[in-house]
């Protein structure tokens, strides 16, 4: 019966700290949780952020005018994405809307990623040969 | 002595960077070949022409299941009855080819001297249209498909015989179909070799990738996604926009050269087109 009282007492006496492990618990998953948000926000694709700063600078005639630019090169390369042509048409839809952000926001995407076409096509005119088998 | 091994070293550096600039497409085809013998060591140089069924054991029951009643015949029927209805000058497809148009398909594409170009079997079709005052069908599917269908399969079991003259322009056109071949491109910065030399035999999703070689034998193909036949750069542009590169017109300049690159690498094997694939 002692042993039993004892017992329930050890119980009592180490339950705060059970409650506390698991409020850490939660602490844990609260800040992983903030970590992974913090990463997802670190993660954001460079141009995002480029978007961010640069859209308030550049104007939208500007830019158009570059993206046109930017275009003509990529298809002279011919590796234009196809994900590409979809953010231009999405840009002159949104400008014309009055949209001028979002428009400004599609325009810097679809230059940035002929940019990224060019210096791709620049590479694989460079070393398209290592994918080919060696002689043997 | 150290001094020796650098200087060779840097010699073999620079014999490496410094490839020539058109490779052999008979030392190319070697190449390949000997690629995929260590890579499917089993598997027998005339098994290619089946394509992924060569080496994907369950799809082949199921692919041998339905080519016991061949989803591509009715492609290869409409393409009979096209093929011989004469134009409105009196003239057909006939008058267009040697043999008739029968059993040539296995020559395909082959390097025009006088136009400076690769010419494949869909170009011939509508320039015979054109020349006869006919307007051009639209490539890569429909009646197109469905007259390059019947000729190709009045060339089945003929050995692929693609050649590339010994000039400078018909080497040129080859290189760039193999730049092509081998050039990473689109969003996600694949070759066609990323999937089907390196990769081949490899599962992307649910699907095993089919190699490179015996491509060209079986199309047009009759694809079950299609629901109905195709030709082969219908299936490059495809294949394009699934690695979101923005497609080529069919026919470009590029896709021909690729196909010319493409069918020279199956030279030798017997044409099974039309086949079916998923």
């Amino acid at each position: 019966m002692t042993k039993v009282t004892n017992l329930r007492l050890v119980f009592l006496l180490v339950l705060p700290f059970m409650l506390s492990a698991c409020s850490d618990t939660d602490d844990v998953s609260k800040a992983v949780s903030s970590t992974m948000e913090q990463e997802q926000s670190n993660s954001k694709p460079v141009n995002q952020e480029i978007i961010q700063t640069t859209s308030k600078d550049v104007h939208l005639q500007d830019l158009i005018h570059h993206v046109a630019q930017a275009k003509r090169h990529a298809e002279m390369h011919g590796f234009v994405w196809s994900t590409t042509n979809a953010l231009v048409d999405k840009g002159y839809a949104e400008a014309e809307k009055g949209n001028e952000k979002i428009a400004k926001s599609a325009f810097q995407e679809a230059k940035l990623q002929f940019e990224l076409s060019m210096e791709q096509a620049k590479y694989a005119a460079q070393h398209w040969q290592l994918l080919v088998p060696e002689e043997y | 002595m150290k001094r020796k091994i650098y200087l060779t070293l840097a010699m073999a550096c620079n014999m490496t960077v410094a490839a020539p600039i058109f490779a052999n497409p008979v030392t190319d085809n070697e190449t390949v070949r000997t690629f995929f013998a260590d890579v499917f060591p089993e598997l027998a140089l005339d098994s290619y022409v089946d394509g992924v069924y060569a080496i994907d054991e369950n799809a082949r029951e199921q692919w041998l299941q339905i080519e016991e009643f061949p989803p591509y015949e009715d492609a290869i029927d409409e393409g009979k009855i096209l093929f011989d209805t004469p134009f409105l000058n009196g003239k057909s497809y006939a008058s267009c080819f040697d043999n008739e148009g029968i059993s040539i398909k296995q020559n395909y594409p082959y390097f025009d001297q006088e136009k400076n170009k690769v010419v494949t079997l869909e170009l011939a079709i509508n320039e015979c249209r054109t020349d006869n005052g006919e307007q051009p069908l639209n490539y890569g599917k429909g009646p197109m498909a469905y007259i390059s269908s019947y000729m190709a399969s009045t060339s089945s079991g003929e050995l692929i015989n693609v050649k590339v003259p010994d000039n400078a322009a018909a080497l040129a056109a080859y290189e760039d179909g193999k730049e092509f071949f081998y050039s990473r491109r689109g969003q996600l910065n694949m070759a066609c070799a990323t999937c089907h030399m390196a990769n081949a035999g490899k599962r992307l999703r649910a699907d095993t990738l089919s190699p490179a070689l015996g491509h060209a034998t079986h199309f047009p193909a009759y694809r079950f996604k299609w629901d109905d036949v195709g030709t082969i750069q219908r299936r490059y542009a495809g294949c394009n926009a699934q690695i979101r590169s923005k497609p080529f017109k069919l026919q470009s300049e590029q896709y021909r050269n690729l196909e010319y690159f493409h069918t020279y690498m199956s030279n030798g094997l017997p044409i099974n087109g039309p086949g079916s694939r998923k």
